[in-house]
């Protein structure tokens, strides 16, 4: 099993907003999880990236058999957790490639891996940077600073790209993309498919779905899963709304 | 006034007049010098060293934490060549407040000699440099001032390499060091200096810089001394017509530094820059006191300071502006950033502006904040740990300053912070 959450309870600023969430995600699976704003996608993708502030009251995250919530966000990360959040943040002063290279070789180091010499780095950087169509200028601005919102989306997918995550929680990746840049997102996701890795994609737009198609569909509300299903059940939702199925689940 | 009531036997004013009596006979400089410093000496007895009560002294007490019963340092040897290693630049050391060695590679024009030196010529041209005046750190200087550097920059001279200074105090002990610079007019000159040392010792630099019209200054400055050393430094800068003056400053280590400029923009267009950026640790002092008179139309100034301060760790930034009347046209802008990454660091800012002239324009700017907890975490779900994530917002808050830095000095200065921050931060965590 990739990832393995058990009855999950969580708390943010005193309040409970994962009532008893379970979800298993097998080696090599995607999921897709859908539901109304305010259920707690992000929540659910903060607290696998060990977020502070996230308080876990009841239950268990098992990632890799190992228990994922003993683990500090930056050691998760090295453990192969990456999550491309839904409002990436601008960090002034530090430029994208600097970034991405500081982060690559942190999570090598706490692999005990040897760090990646700047000739193999760049050559890697500027093969996943034209694939996502981004231009050198870009990534070498301030990370975020000064992008646009589909900019950014594009930018969570090329540090997934570079880091090679083994499980990748994409928190609407899809949110304020145009057509064509869906399509580079959903292809960079697909050209990372393989066996030893797995993604959970929140999104509220079954179009995602058509590129990266799914192989389990859950619905999140209130706190925990209320339906799941295969990829039809994307379009069930697209075309009836969350409350209807969320009701007759 | 209390002041007085503390001036006893073992008062450190007294201990100076003591001191003095002692060395004076060994001091530098011809005739004419000697009844200088004993007025500066006592104009330094008579108000006592600086202390909070003091207006510009508000947040140092220089007193309070003035080392008693040091003796004059006995010279000595500089320690390698510190964060500049490898640098082409025409080098003169100081070591202990004394020049060991003046570069001999040096272009037609361009004159660093050692101060020292120079006053044992007949020449009263160093006079109008050597002059008791009201600033309490200048006054204590020129009255024990064993040595420094002059430099000086002929008539339209551009010169290529920069000349690097390098002050080091290795003892627990007092070093006075009085430069003089020159800018003639129309030269130009990158002028960089490092301070370092580790001894619990102090050591006071005063600078007069005089760029005639038409000069341009760069003035880059690494104030590197650690553990419980005390550095003070005052630089008096006098910019004429059309003259530029671009201060760099960084400064980390020290328990206690006070870095003071003074500026007086006297002759239309001059322009005056300055940017440092400091990082106060466990124990660390850090004070930049800044003053910048415009007293011409069409002057420019800019202040940018930014700073880090952590556990016991004090940072201080004054900035006076004074416009005076015949200044119209003048524009001017100061603007200090600090940020705390401890809840019991501290950091004062005050900035001030006193306008005579009504055609002008001056902005100012202050700003205290901790770091982005955002910024944390997206660096911390990348796989960068807590304390490299901090030091990287860290060092891309000063980068605000470092990155004016011109090549070849911000990479190793870039690099020099970065350790110091690792330590920093270190309180942080
Ligand atoms: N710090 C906080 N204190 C209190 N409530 C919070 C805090 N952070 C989030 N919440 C609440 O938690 C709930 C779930 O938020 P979350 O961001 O996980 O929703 P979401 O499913 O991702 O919604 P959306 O589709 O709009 O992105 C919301 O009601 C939100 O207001
Ligand atoms: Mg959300």
């Amino acid at each position: 099993m990739m990832l393995e959450i058990n009855d999950l309870h969580v708390t943010v600023g005193g309040k409970e907003i994962l009532k008893g969430l379970t979800l298993a995600l097998g080696e090599g699976e995607v999921h897709a999880i859908m539901g109304p704003n305010g259920s707690g996608k992000s929540t659910l993708s903060y607290v696998l990236a060990g977020r502070d502030g996230y308080e876990v009251t009841h239950g268990s995250v098992t990632f890799r058999g190992r228990n994922l919530l003993d683990l500090k966000a930056d050691e998760r990360a090295a453990a192969g957790i990456f999550l491309a959040m839904q409002y990436p943040v601008e960090i002034p002063g530090v430029t994208t490639i600097n970034f991405l290279r500081t982060a690559l070789n942190a999570q090598l180091k706490a692999r005990g891996e040897p760090e990646i010499d700047a000739v193999t780095f760049l050559k890697r950087f500027k093969e996943e940077r034209e694939k996502l169509l981004m231009s050198d200028e870009m990534v070498k601005r301030a990370v975020n600073v000064g992008f646009s919102g589909g900019e950014k989306k594009r930018n969570e997918v090329l540090q997934m790209a570079m880091l090679r995550p083994r499980l990748a929680v994409l928190d609407e990746t899809d949110s304020g993309l145009d057509i064509d840049a869906l399509k580079l997102v959903a292809h960079g996701v697909n050209a990372l498919r393989a066996p030893e890795r797995s993604f959970l994609v929140i999104t509220h737009y079954q179009r995602l779905l058509d590129y990266i198609v799914p192989d389990r569909v859950h619905v999140l509300a209130a706190g925990r899963i209320a339906k799941s299903g295969g990829p039809e059940l994307a379009r069930e939702l697209e075309a009836r709304g969350y409350d209807e199925i969320i009701k007759a689940a | 006034m209390a002041a007085l009531e503390t001036k006893t036997e073992a008062s450190p004013e007294s201990a100076l007049v003591a001191l003095f009596a002692k060395v004076r006979g060994t001091l530098p400089g011809a005739s004419w010098l000697q009844p200088l410093r004993a007025e500066a000496l006592n104009r330094v007895t008579r108000d006592g060293l600086p202390h909070r009560r003091v207006e510009s002294w508000k947040y140092t007490d220089l007193r309070n934490k003035f080392p008693s019963g040091l003796d004059l340092a006995s010279g000595g040897n500089a320690l390698g060549a510190g964060v500049f290693e490898g640098l082409k630049a025409h080098r003169l050391s100081i070591a202990g407040g004394e020049v060991s060695g003046v570069p001999d590679d040096v272009p037609d024009g361009l004159e660093v000699l050692s101060l020292a030196e120079a006053l044992a010529m007949p020449s009263l041209f160093l006079r109008q440099w050597l002059q008791p005046t009201a600033d309490a750190v200048e006054n204590l200087n020129l009255a024990f001032a064993t040595d420094g550097a002059l430099i000086r920059v002929a008539k339209g001279l551009q010169v290529k390499l920069p000349v690097l200074l390098h002050s080091s105090l290795n003892e627990a002990a007092m070093a006075h060091t009085r430069n003089v610079i020159v800018l003639e007019e129309g030269a130009e000159l990158t002028l960089v200096e490092l301070d370092d040392g580790d001894a619990a010792g102090l050591a006071s630099t005063v600078t007069a810089i005089s760029l005639e019209p038409g000069a341009r200054l760069r003035h880059l400055r690494v104030t590197a001394n650690e553990g419980a050393s005390l550095v003070v430094r005052a630089d008096a800068i006098a910019v004429a017509r059309d003259a530029e003056y671009r201060g760099i400053v960084a400064s980390s280590g020290a328990a206690l530094v006070r870095q003071q400029a003074t500026a007086r923009l006297t002759g239309a267009g001059a322009a005056f820059s300055y940017a440092c950026a400091y990082a106060a640790g466990e124990a660390q002092h850090t004070d930049f006191t800044l003053e910048v008179a415009h007293e011409a139309p069409h002057t420019t100034s800019r202040i940018v300071a930014k700073g880090v301060a952590a556990g016991t760790g004090h940072g201080v930034v004054q900035g006076r502006v004074i416009v005076k009347p015949a200044a119209q046209k003048s524009d001017s802008h100061q603007m200090s950033r600090a940020l705390l990454l401890t809840p019991h660091a501290e950091i004062d800012q005050k900035p001030e502006l006193e306008i005579f002239a009504d055609d002008v324009k001056c902005g100012h700017g202050a700003a205290i904040g901790a770091l982005d907890t955002n910024q944390l975490f997206y660096l911390r779900a990348r796989g960068i740990p807590e304390n490299e994530a901090r030091n990287l917002l860290v060092a891309a808050f000063l980068g605000e300053v470092t990155e004016r830095l011109p090549e070849p000095f911000r990479e190793p200065v870039e690099a020099w912070l970065a350790t110091r921050m690792a330590h920093v931060t270190r309180a942080a965590s």
